[in-house]
């Protein structure tokens, strides 16, 4: 378990308008701690990813309900948590968005991609909304 | 992310630049898609040499913009990919869809 020396938290209305303002949160965060450009496009694609998530799907849009982000950061890495007051869903049901009938599809692959960009992704589908917790490991060699 | 539109010998190149994350300015790139259709320009350049990173978002951008250019009877070409986004691609076995080109020059020749 990260021991986390640094904690910041972002609450922002579910509104598109609000993900480049994410973006600059996170990216300056895990600037700070040490990490290199590759990197911190990985973090930067899964954060707004899971927002962008919560904003559109999970809230659809409605900006009164807010979008609770909250970044930890210790020596091995970076943990964001993304909090949505939607109504949840099961990962093990998403459809595969590899599979020939939905490669087309201009959506679904979400999960896939953060899956497979962060070192750990933890999915809890809680009575009132989602929590999606991802962990980026710190390579100090790099 | 920002977005340049050009037509020029046939070609409809659309040069996309900076972060594709699902911003308001997507409507921007619907748009040019929608352009493309409504002046029967039939062979469709993305240029994505200046895009840092697309989230699912971004490349659902990208498929929407195939399927609707293919079905009015046009084709998408990609060019200069950055290594960010093909891995992309690679995560989403959409590197099997969409045809990539290293240079605008050679997307531009790609077509039939």
């Amino acid at each position: 378990m990260m021991q986390p020396i640094r904690t910041e938290t972002l609450n922002i209305p579910s509104s598109v308008d609000q993900i480049e303002k994410v973006d600059e949160f996170v990216e300056s965060f895990a600037t700070s701690l040490g990490f290199q450009a590759d990197a911190l496009a990985d973090i930067g694609i899964c954060v707004t990813e899971l927002v962008m998530n919560a904003i559109v799907h999970a809230h659809k849009e409605h900006a009164e309900i807010p979008v609770k982000i909250q970044i930890e950061g210790g020596e091995d890495g970076l943990r964001v948590s993304v909090r949505d007051f939607g109504p949840g869903f099961e990962t093990n049901t998403i459809p595969d968005p590899t599979s020939p009938e939905n490669i087309y599809e201009d959506h679904g692959r979400g999960i896939l991609i953060v899956r497979a960009m962060m070192d750990d992704v933890q999915c809890t589908r809680l009575e009132d909304g989602m929590l999606i917790e991802i962990f980026k490991r710190l390579n100090h060699s790099a | 992310m920002k977005l340049k539109t050009t037509e020029t010998n046939g070609i409809y190149l659309v040069e996309m630049s900076g972060k594709i994350m699902g911003g308001p300015e997507s409507a921007q790139f619907h748009d040019a898609m929608k352009h493309a259709v409504a002046n029967n320009l039939k062979k469709v350049v993305i240029d994505l040499g200046g895009v840092e990173w697309m989230n699912s978002s971004g490349i659902g951008l990208l498929v929407s913009a195939y399927t609707t250019l293919k079905n009015a009877g046009s084709e998408m070409k990609l060019a200069r990919t950055t290594d960010k986004i093909q891995s992309l691609l690679v995560i989403t076995k959409l590197n099997s869809v969409f045809d990539s080109h290293d240079s605008v020059e050679n997307a531009a020749k790609s077509f039939n």
